[in-house]
């Protein structure tokens, strides 16, 4: 009955009119600022923070916990209807959710995306109202060697969810590495990679490389079609999900809302992980894997509900052990400081209103998403009326400013124009983006871990196998490369034999 | 008509530009917005200091104060920048002791700790702590360094990272106390901490504000602190410094203005601080963050980033850091 | 397209090399060779350390000569397998969407964000002149304002809307 009792102190906490006011608050300028493409929860956070140093603690956090979630959802739109992933966990959403809306199913879509994110987000405040002391020592339990195990798993599930070749996919995620390796060695302070330029002494942002890649080298590939077939069509379509469109997502919503809740507990890449082994594992349990990559909808429901589950369990390690997941609760780490909040392992026993009032508000606040965005998708779904002549100068130039105003560097934006140009030849070469970046996001961590493991045991290699769950995760990784390459190898020889 | 407005826009603009050589003066200072700019992105606790600051001078001297992260290069992308910009208090430097380390460890430093800056005001100042595991079973410095000399290279070691006040707090310790052992290098204090309380690596120097909730839960065993004396929030925890006379590695935090800005200017804002830091509100607020609070004449923060500066000239070569 | 397109896909009889060397396949593979390559010499300047205790270049060099030679086998099945030739490339789409961000980033710093704005729409708008006489003109007004009062003033964004308005 504890869970009640803790579920309801939250709810009293959240039911004030202030904290439910600013609840919604945080919710809507989220989702509006989301919305833009670039700007993503991080700016919005870093901008917002000196309103809240007036507010009680519990208020400022319900607040940003809002704008957190909001972004979040108001960037899985952009990425539906534009093509514009502006943070890891959106890139895969873009794919299958952004062929729906050429298809004329943008609604449903994100219909979708907005209802699944609840009913993720409903549950994972139940599993963490359940077991969040169980899931605190779960992240304490990786350790590099098993960090670095669980990203080799989720990078060969990467390739997976490649359209096409394997052996490109591959290749691309060997790109991504090389990328992602672009700045300062962690382990030896030098820099790698890049080329004397000291803008890239600190690495490639990865809102750069994912609005270039995907987004700006769509915008090329449309405005070379002619201008009937351009992506963003003039005909709606559906504009709600209906029953066929749950009766084919809610098992993928379930699976989302598992695999998020689990890996969003995973401190540095388990919120990215989600999204992209939702989708991975969808297209493995599809009957049908082919309709992924073209619209098909277990591919939105899947990693928009990992991605908002892992969005609130990653709120446990920030809590417990003020271990941030990504550069945003690393900004809501901040403002629970200047709150005078220190996360802790006492946080649940000393502050219960403020651990279960974030948790209730988060459930709360999904509700009011929920209320919010449904009666925005006919408005959204009406831009797409907008001539695309007008529209995509707007997509480039928020496209600029979001990424200029990341670090107020101008060689951010020549790298998006680069990388948009890449991002189209690897369109016409049909290479898919999104192992890239997986790997871009998953590479430097995972090398650095490596490395931590080995220097930590002095060069024992025995360390990934004798680690329980590393040698299980290592072990699941190799069974799935080995299921990958056999039958493209297999496919290889005979398109050799046709010949 | 067309010509003539452009005249108009463009006299307006160099009109603009114009007013901006009078604005020196400290009575009429600020007359327009002003950047505080931060060496490390948005969320760390330099960040917060800055956002603390900006927020509370920009309700006192009634013009915003806007913090701008250029975070890059370990925050020399942002020295250069205000080492280079206008001298006239509108361009403003949040910094920490990176300031006065980074000169001795990279090569090309475009910046001097020195001479490029007007120093302002002292803000805060803070401890590293050290902390293990339980399970190494030391409960003080002494018995610390006894282990450290046996296990050598077994004793896994982390920081927030490389060349980071962690890293080089340990380096000086084991130069002092001759030890040595295996450095980990993580992405930030908060990890680090989980690996030392997960029981991955032994043990860190740290700064306060992750260690100070798992020391007080027991999860971590804190030896002593890095600064000469004890730190406020951990009264028990002796100094490094109580049984290694003269260790000290003190980190702080200032503001700092390009060189050559009026000093009137660059008095008002001390004088401004001073008074901020002061606020019982504020104080707390940096205490909470692990900082303890230390506002002082400019001279003084010109001091600290002298001696910093010598310091770690002399130890970073010895300790090769480097090339870890 | 343009002759400069028809030099990249060919339009002329396919046949022998030169069809060979228009493969998708045999081009992707050359594009992940070179970057391989690239990555390669970077990371064998970088110290090495051994796979115990790993150098800065370490992970660098070993993924290079991976990448460059998967690159190599997929040129080499690209030349082998059916023909799938590289399509046309549009060079005013191209410079559409890159030529505005590079002006945006040169000139966001000294002019301000109202006109580096103006600068990237209209740079933008190369690929596609159609639309009324007045359409640019006013697209210009209608997103600087839009940018300016969001960024500007909604988000409180450090930026200048004009030039030396800040400075």
């Amino acid at each position: 009955m504890e869970l009640l009792q803790n579920l309801a102190l939250g709810m009293s906490v959240v039911m004030t009119v202030d904290n439910l006011m600013y609840c919604f608050f945080g919710a809507l300028l989220g989702t509006v600022v989301g919305v833009l493409p670039g700007v993503g929860p991080v700016v919005t956070i870093a901008l917002l923070l000196p309103m809240t140093f007036g507010l009680p603690a519990v208020t400022a956090i319900i607040m940003l916990a809002g704008i957190y979630y909001g972004a979040q959802y108001g960037g899985s739109t952009t990425a539906i209807l534009m093509k514009l992933p502006g943070e890891p966990s959106s890139v895969v959403t873009a794919i299958d959710g952004h062929a729906m809306a050429q298809k004329g199913q943008a609604g449903v879509a994100l219909g979708i995306a907005a209802i699944g994110s609840f009913i993720a987000g409903s549950i994972a405040a139940l599993f963490m109202a359940l077991f969040s002391p169980a899931l605190a020592s779960l992240a304490l339990k990786f350790g590099p060697a098993d960090n670095f195990a669980l990203m080799a798993f989720g990078l060969i599930g990467a390739v997976v969810l490649a359209r096409g070749d394997p052996l490109k996919a591959i290749a691309m995620v060997l790109t991504g590495l090389a990328f992602g390796l672009v700045g300062t060695d962690v382990s030896s302070n030098q820099a790698r990679l890049s080329f004397g330029f000291s803008s890239l002494a600190d690495g490639i942002s990865f809102v750069v490389i994912s609005m270039g890649l995907v987004g700006v080298s769509e915008i090329i590939a449309n405005l070379e079609r002619p201008e009937g077939e351009r992506s963003i069509q003039h005909r709606i379509g559906k504009v709600w999900p209906d029953r066929a469109a749950f009766a084919a997502s809610w098992r993928a919503i379930l699976r989302g809302t598992g695999i998020g809740s689990l890996l969003g507990v995973l401190p540095g890449a388990g919120a990215a992980l989600a999204a992209f082994t939702a989708y991975s594992s969808e297209k493995k349990l599809a009957k049908d894997p082919s309709r992924f990559g073209r619209g098909a909808i277990e591919g939105v429901a899947g990693p928009e509900s990992a991605n908002n589950a892992a969005a609130q369990t990653a709120l446990v390690p920030l809590l417990t052990l003020g271990l941030p997941s990504g550069a945003s609760t690393a900004l809501l780490l901040g403002a629970l400081t200047i709150q005078g909040i220190v996360p802790g392992p006492q946080i649940m026993d000393d502050m219960p209103d403020l651990f279960w009032g974030v948790i209730a508000s988060m459930w709360i606040g999904n509700i009011m998403l929920v209320v919010l965005n449904l009666p925005l998708i006919g408005l959204w779904v009406r831009m797409m009326r907008i001539p695309y002549r007008l529209l995509y100068p707007a997509i480039l130039l928020f496209c600029a400013i979001g990424v200029f105003s990341l670090s107020s560097n101008p060689a951010d934006v020549f790298l998006t124009a680069i990388f948009g140009l890449l991002g189209y030849v690897f369109i016409k070469l049909d290479c898919d983006p999104a192992p890239l970046l997986l790997g871009f996001i998953l590479g430097p961590l995972m090398e650095e871990d490596f490395r931590r493991a080995l220097i930590i045991t002095q060069g024992d290699f025995g360390v990934f196998v004798t680690r329980p769950i590393s040698a299980t995760l290592l072990a699941a990784a190799l069974v799935l490369l080995i299921t990958l390459l056999v039958p493209a190898i297999r496919r290889g020889r005979e398109v050799a034999f046709q010949e | 008509m067309k010509r003539n407005t452009l005249r108009i826009l463009a006299g307006a603009v160099i009109a603009a530009v114009g007013l901006n050589a009078h604005s020196a003066f400290a009575a009429d200072y600020p007359e327009k917005p002003v950047r505080l700019i931060v060496p490390t992105a948005a969320g760390g606790s330099l960040d917060t200091i800055a956002r603390l600051l900006g927020q509370r001078l920009e309700a006192t001297l009634g013009k915003p104060f806007v913090v701008e992260n250029r975070a890059g290069a370990n925050g020399n992308t942002a020295f250069e920048f205000v080492a280079k910009a206008k001298p006239d208090g509108y361009t403003l430097l949040v910094a920490s002791d990176a300031l006065a380390i980074n000169p001795s460890l990279y090569q090309n430093v475009n910046y001097d700790p020195v001479k490029s800056y007007a120093p302002v005001a002292l803000v805060t100042t803070a401890a590293q702590v050290l902390v293990v595991n339980p399970a190494l079973g030391v409960k003080d410095l002494k018995g610390f360094t006894a282990v450290a000399k046996q296990k050598g290279k077994a004793l896994s070691i982390g920081s927030p990272g490389s060349g980071s006040a962690g890293h080089l707090s340990a380096v000086l310790y084991q130069s002092e106390t001759k030890t040595e052992w295996t450095h980990v290098a993580f992405k930030g204090g908060g990890p680090a901490v989980t690996n030392v309380v997960g029981g991955h690596i032994d043990g860190l120097f740290v700064t306060l504000a992750p260690a100070v909730p798992q020391i007080k839960a027991g999860k971590l065993v804190a030896l002593a602190v890095t600064t000469p004396k004890r730190a406020v929030a951990l009264p028990d925890v002796p100094a490094v410094g109580e049984s290694l006379p003269g260790f000290d590695v003190t980190n702080w935090q200032g503001v700092f203005a390009p060189a050559g800005t009026p000093a009137a200017v660059v008095n008002k804002l001390n004088a401004t601080i001073q008074k901020i830091v002061a606020e019982p509100e504020i104080q707390t607020k940096l205490v909470d963050l692990g900082f303890e609070t230390a506002a002082g004449a400019p001279a003084e923060l010109g001091k600290q980033v002298q001696e910093n500066f010598a310091k770690w000239a002399k130890i970073i070569p010895q300790a090769n850091i480097t090339v870890d | 397209m343009s002759s400069f397109s028809s030099l990249l896909s060919g339009h002329a009889p396919s046949r022998g090399l030169s069809r060979a060397l228009r493969q998708k396949d045999f081009l992707a593979g050359l594009l992940f060779l070179l970057i391989g390559i690239v990555v390669t010499v970077q990371g064998a300047e970088l110290a090495q350390g051994s796979a115990q205790r790993m150098g800065p270049g370490y992970l660098p060099l070993r993924l290079g000569l991976l990448l460059g030679a998967l690159g190599f086998v997929i040129a080499l099945r690209g030349l082998r397998g059916a023909d799938d030739p590289l399509p046309a490339f549009a060079p005013l789409p191209i410079v559409a969407g890159t030529a505005g961000l590079l002006g945006f980033g040169f000139a966001i710093e000294t002019t301000g964000l109202v006109p580096a704005s103006a600068l990237l729409i209209v740079a933008a708008r190369v690929a596609s002149w159609k639309g009324a006489r007045f359409e640019l003109p006013l697209l210009v007004l209608a997103l600087s304002a839009i940018v300016g009062v969001i960024f500007r003033y909604g988000l409180g964004l450090p930026v200048d809307l004009w030039p030396g308005w800040g400075n």
